[in-house]
């Protein structure tokens, strides 16, 4: 089973991830499941929303503008903060944040070519 | 607007997750009504962070907690009068091994319990007189050898038996409520601390029995002081030494403050920046979100202007999410 090491973890630190992982940590602490079923879990999660991004919303674009204040390249991951920064989203859409944190895998996937 | 997709696409993802990890629940033995409490907590976080509109969210919610908080009062009321309180004392005989003892911890839990869950007193009242009847029988039964008073009737007919157990009971009533009242008016003086204290190795026991948010909610609360009450204590040098070993990124703002200090270990200079930097964009992702999660394609940077080609993200900004599954990015340093 290398499916678990195939998706990245990254998006655990989203919205729906971090949902999910309160949700996790709510059931195990009443003892509904044990810590070794949510990991399993988690990582159907990893592979779910890589998947649902890769396919579901492939189309839709983003764009954005602003200042870099620091960036950072470790492990083979780029972290960026953006200050003032100046959204596009599909259909005309703008928004204006101070400050946004940028964390970004790879496409290619560690030992992929 | 891709707002709009979010509320679907998170949709599918729980679909997804929750039927894949069916197999997974059922190798563990664990129930499928688990799994399906799992997708409504989970569904309940994602509408409380407001992050997009949900497809849930207008049918009203089953919220499981109420059910579970009605079957622990059931049970905690039935046990103590059909077992005399004989579940949690005998899962624990070494814990307990005077029963007036037990007793008097059982009738302290039943009682808390009967605040918290509101439960009217005079159910747990008997509750309590039903353990201390048990309990009083037993160690009258222990102690009577030596005393020879009511209980051992050489009589020994019919009647005798009922009668000295009857007037057994009523002597230890008596103590026992002596006892009782001393625990009531101590509980009440000291209500909120004291009180968790004592209950908790009862409450542990009790949790292995069955499921009680209640008390899970009194553990989190008292670990959530300590931390806050860590974090807020930025003047005293202990702690702040304290947290330069153990977690420097929190450090960095305490020890500017104190920058007369000669705390200049062999490796502060170099971590000092860095411990900055970490520190400010920590707290402020987990005050604001403000975070885009992707995967980079290309970045490059032709003296201060950078450019990065970014693929299949999650962005939360302002309180919504959004996603894209092709981004683009410029920005200057």
């Amino acid at each position: 089973m290398s499916a678990s090491n195939v998706y990245y973890e990254l998006y655990r630190r989203s919205s729906i991830g971090v949902a999910l992982i309160d949700s996790l940590d709510e059931l195990i602490k009443d003892s509904k499941i044990q810590p070794q079923l949510a990991m399993k879990i988690l990582s159907t999660f990893d592979r779910s929303i890589s998947e649902a991004l890769a396919e579901k919303v492939k189309s839709t674009r983003l764009s954005f503008k602003g200042h870099l204040d620091t960036y950072r390249f470790c492990d083979d991951v780029w972290t960026f903060i953006i200050l003032d920064v100046h959204f596009k989203m599909e259909g005309n859409e703008a928004i204006v944040a101070d400050k946004i944190k940028i964390v970004a895998n790879n496409v290619k996937k560690p030992g992929e070519q | 607007m891709s707002n709009n997709i979010v509320g679907n696409a998170y949709r599918d993802i729980i679909e997804d997750v929750i039927n894949s990890s069916r197999i997974d629940f059922e190798d563990s033995g664990i129930d499928e009504t688990t799994l399906r409490e799992l997708q409504l907590l989970w569904q309940e976080r994602l509408t409380m962070s407001g992050v997009a509109n949900f497809p849930w969210d207008p049918e009203p919610m089953q919220e499981p907690e109420p059910g579970n908080g009605g079957a622990a009062v059931n049970y905690e009321m039935s046990s103590p009068l059909y077992a005399g309180g004989g579940v949690p004392i005998s899962a624990t005989p070494q814990a307990f091994s005077n029963p007036a003892m037990a007793a008097m911890r059982a009738a302290q839990h039943i009682q808390e319990f009967a605040r918290e869950e509101r439960v009217p007193a005079e159910i747990a009242d008997e509750s309590i007189k039903g353990v201390m009847k048990r309990a009083g029988l037993d160690d009258a039964g222990d102690l009577d050898g030596s005393n020879g008073g009511g209980l051992i009737l050489p009589g020994g007919g019919r009647i005798a038996q009922v009668d000295g157990s009857s007037e057994e009971l009523e002597l230890t009533r008596e103590s026992v409520d002596r006892l009782l009242k001393l625990h009531i008016l101590r509980q009440k003086s000291g209500k909120s601390e004291p009180a968790a204290n004592h209950s908790l190795p009862s409450n542990i026991t009790l949790r292995r029995n069955r499921q009680s948010r209640k008390i899970e909610l009194i553990l989190s609360q008292v670990d959530g002081a300590l931390d806050s009450s860590d974090d807020d204590d930025s003047d005293d040098e202990d702690d702040d030494d304290i947290a330069n070993v153990g977690a420097g990124g929190s450090s960095a703002g305490h020890r500017k403050n104190n920058a007369g200090d000669d705390s200049d270990a062999i490796n502060s200079d170099l971590d000092d920046p860095d411990d900055e930097i970490n520190s400010q964009d920590d707290e402020e992702n987990e005050d604001s979100g403000m975070i885009m999660l992707c995967l980079y394609d290309k970045v490059t940077r032709t003296k201060n202007k950078w450019k990065c080609v970014l693929k299949d993200g999650v962005v939360n900004v302002n309180g919504k999410d959004y996603l894209f599954g092709k981004g683009s990015g410029e920005y200057e340093w």
